[in-house]
């Protein structure tokens, strides 16, 4: 059974339809990424998941138990949800901030403080920021405590809302990283809003593509490659899509085949280091720079590989599989 | 020259405390009614010009040892308080004109233009920014001190205060109490009257159109309005007579000072829930707390500096408002100032108004300093 269920759901603001006969399932421990140009409904469909705004018609289950079945604010406690403007309590420092829906589960003192000391050791944050306040954070952190917040009470369910939408580039690599590596462990059932492909294709175990509140595909990111000729589909993913799918791929989780093997040392080619976040996409714009056709790539073993563009084709093969 | 705020309030200060150079200190008076001829600087004795010179002498001197000290606290700052020192040494000084034989029977010093701007300055002068609550406690404790040790016998005010002394405390306490006691009783309606004009627009009009309409009434018309049906009222229902709520006295003083009260504590606790962000709202909802959690949890801290300024401005304005209850018969200082208004005795207005703007001062500067620590405490800032 899926672990969230949406059947033909429908809200309207006014006369604009922010949903109109949305249909999705989610299963457990799936990271689904929702994305679409704004003003497409994905906000809209969050909130009607944890009930902040009420859908017009149709129906959401958890576990196959509707959502409307649950007093509101029990439903809340038991759904993480973090937003892009994060909303800390300003008043509260981050230990309490993350405490506060298990506070508001009446959790024993002594299990919330075993919870947020777990949190923060899987986070990017150290026990030096607990006595902070968000106030004396950066945007990076309080997103950070924004995630943990949202993880306190251990909920199956996980909603976000574009939550690294208004941090740097830089730090936005960086959490999707974090965020990434914490999913693996945790294994949430998620439900992540976005409009940026590349942040989708990266963390998504299936992408839903929506439209004017409908849903248009929903695949994992290396199935929509293939459905770029429908018509919705390629306009808003772009033709450049299947390059920016390589951004996906690390290179050393690629069983290597073709005639990677053994390049031997030839003086100027490109030699490339082979570290833990190379990506195909890495790979790829080694081989642009490159004078030859093929670059050299050091393994952490120190042997050198010989890979060409053929090598990329064939490794993106072995992914869609 | 740039010249930075607290330069242009030091500078202003300097001005004041010089000012009994062209302005007299003080004047001989044949009596209480009399209006006295002037007593300029250089008709104090060398021991007056001395006793003077004593306070701006020794913060010169700190400030010349500040200046010259480049490591650890900066010793002017820290003695700053002690100009509030320099009344109570104009007092000295003033003391020192009586004659050995002593003044003729019922002659007076009167204090002049000179000692009441110097003595403006010298607060002025007591703190960086604002007047710190420490030099308040020192200029009333060496105020009290000098007259108790006599130096002020033959000061006007002084002479109205010994022969009112018994008045003047009861006068105080009844001053005191009408106006923390009507503050205090507007605390809670106000808070709630905020919070239900933040819940609710129509409400925040109709109040705030009220409130307002309280602010700009005078205040004596205020008291016929409440007079009228007081008095109609402990007719008609001798219990409440009884219990001593009448068309004049205590009932009517407070009310008016409570009205008075809720403007500032209303409006500031709309103001506080106002201010609460949007984002932090929305979060409290998402986390899933109540309604009431909501409110108890994150918006009554959130906005809580912001009432309790409100707070501190009415207990302040109160302290100053409260003077009017001497004229409905509500006791108060204001009872001393309208007397000595009656009788053309300024020294009297004076022992009446003094007190009222030390009281209203100490409030404000004690009240704000805990608003300090309350924003430090909710924020973890204060600005």
């Amino acid at each position: 059974m899926a672990m969230i269920s949406i059947e033909n759901l429908h809200k309207s603001y006014g006369s604009q339809a922010a949903l109109d006969g949305f249909s999705l399932e989610v299963e457990e421990g799936e990271l689904m990424v929702l994305i679409g140009p704004s003003g497409c409904g994905k906000s809209t469909l969050l909130k009607c998941v944890n009930r902040m705004v009420a859908s017009d018609s149709g129906s959401i289950a958890l576990a196959g138990r509707p959502v409307t079945d649950y007093k509101e604010e029990l439903l809340r406690r038991g759904i993480g949800y973090c937003i892009q403007e994060v909303g800390l309590f300003p008043h509260l420092d981050v230990y309490e901030n993350i405490a506060v829906v298990p506070r508001l589960l009446r959790w024993p003192e002594g299990r919330i403080r075993e919870r947020v000391d777990r949190l923060i050791a899987i986070s990017g944050l150290s026990a030096g920021h607990l006595r902070k306040h968000p106030r004396q954070l950066s945007g990076g952190e309080a997103q950070r405590v924004g995630v943990l917040r949202a993880l306190a009470s251990d909920p199956p369910v996980l909603l976000m809302d574009e939550p690294f939408g208004a941090v740097d580039p830089l730090n936005r690599h960086t959490l999707q990283a974090e965020f990434l590596k914490m999913q693996k462990e945790l294994k949430k059932t998620v439900v992540f809003v976005t409009h940026d492909v590349d942040e989708a294709i990266l963390l998504a175990d299936r992408i839903a593509l929506m439209e004017k509140g409908r849903l248009v595909a929903v695949d994992a990111p290396q199935g929509l490659e293939a459905r770029l000729d429908e018509a919705f589909i390629g306009d808003f993913l772009g033709s450049e899509y299947p390059l920016r799918l390589l951004g996906r791929y690390a290179v050393k989780e690629l069983g290597l085949c073709g005639n990677g093997a053994e390049g031997g040392p030839e003086g100027d080619a490109l030699r490339l280091e082979m570290e833990p976040g190379m990506t195909l996409k890495d790979l790829l714009s080694g081989l642009i720079r490159a004078e030859g056709d093929y670059v050299l790539v050091t393994t952490p073993e120190g042997r050198d590989i010989r890979l060409s563009f053929s090598d990329i084709k064939c490794l993106m093969k072995g992914a869609r599989r | 020259m740039r010249v930075s705020r607290s330069g242009a309030r030091d500078v202003v200060g300097y001005v004041l405390i010089a000012l009994p150079i062209v302005l007299p200190i003080a004047s001989v008076k044949a009596n209480r009614l009399a209006s006295g001829e002037a007593v300029w600087l250089w008709g104090l004795g060398w021991k007056g010009v001395l006793a003077l010179l004593a306070v701006p002498a020794f913060m010169s001197l700190a400030a010349l040892l500040a200046s010259s000290s480049r490591k650890g606290a900066n010793p002017y700052a820290i003695l700053r308080p002690l100009w509030s020192l320099m009344p109570a040494a104009a007092l000295v000084a003033v003391s020192s004109l009586t004659p050995a034989a002593g003044l003729a029977a019922g002659a007076r010093y009167g204090l002049g233009a000179g000692f009441w701007l110097m003595s403006a300055g010298a607060v002025l002068l007591s703190g960086a920014r604002r007047v710190p609550l420490s030099a308040l406690l020192l200029l009333a404790a060496s105020l009290a001190l000098a007259s108790l040790s006599g130096y002020a016998r033959d000061v006007s005010l002084f002479m109205e205060f010994e022969s009112r002394k018994a008045m003047f405390f009861a006068e105080l306490s009844k001053h005191l109490k009408v106006a923390l006691l009507s503050a205090a009783a507007a605390v809670l309606p106000g808070i709630l009257l905020g919070y239900w004009c933040h819940a609710s627009e129509r409400a925040g009009r109709l109040v705030m159109g009220f409130v307002n309409l309280m602010q700009v009434l005078p205040t004596l018309s205020l008291f016929g309005l409440i007079m009228l049906p007081l008095t109609y009222v402990s007719r008609k229902i001798p219990l409440l007579a009884d219990l001593g709520i009448r068309g004049i006295g205590f009932a009517p003083a407070f009310i008016a000072l409570w009205l008075y009260c809720l403007l500032p504590i209303t409006v500031n606790t709309m103001a506080g829930f106002d201010g609460v962000d949007q984002t932090v709202l929305f979060s409290a909802r998402a986390v899933g707390m109540t309604e009431r959690q909501s409110l108890m949890k994150v918006q009554l801290p959130l906005a809580s500096p912001v009432i309790f300024s409100g707070i501190r401005t009415a207990v302040a304005q109160n302290l100053g408002n409260a003077t009017i209850a001497g004229l409905v018969g509500g006791g108060g200082m204001g009872s001393l100032i309208f007397l000595g208004l009656a009788q053309a005795a300024p020294d009297l207005v004076l022992l009446g108004a003094l007190p009222v703007i030390t009281m209203a001062l100490v409030a404000d500067a004690a009240l704000g300093q805990a608003e300090r620590m309350i924003k430090v405490a909710v924020l973890h800032g204060d600005d």
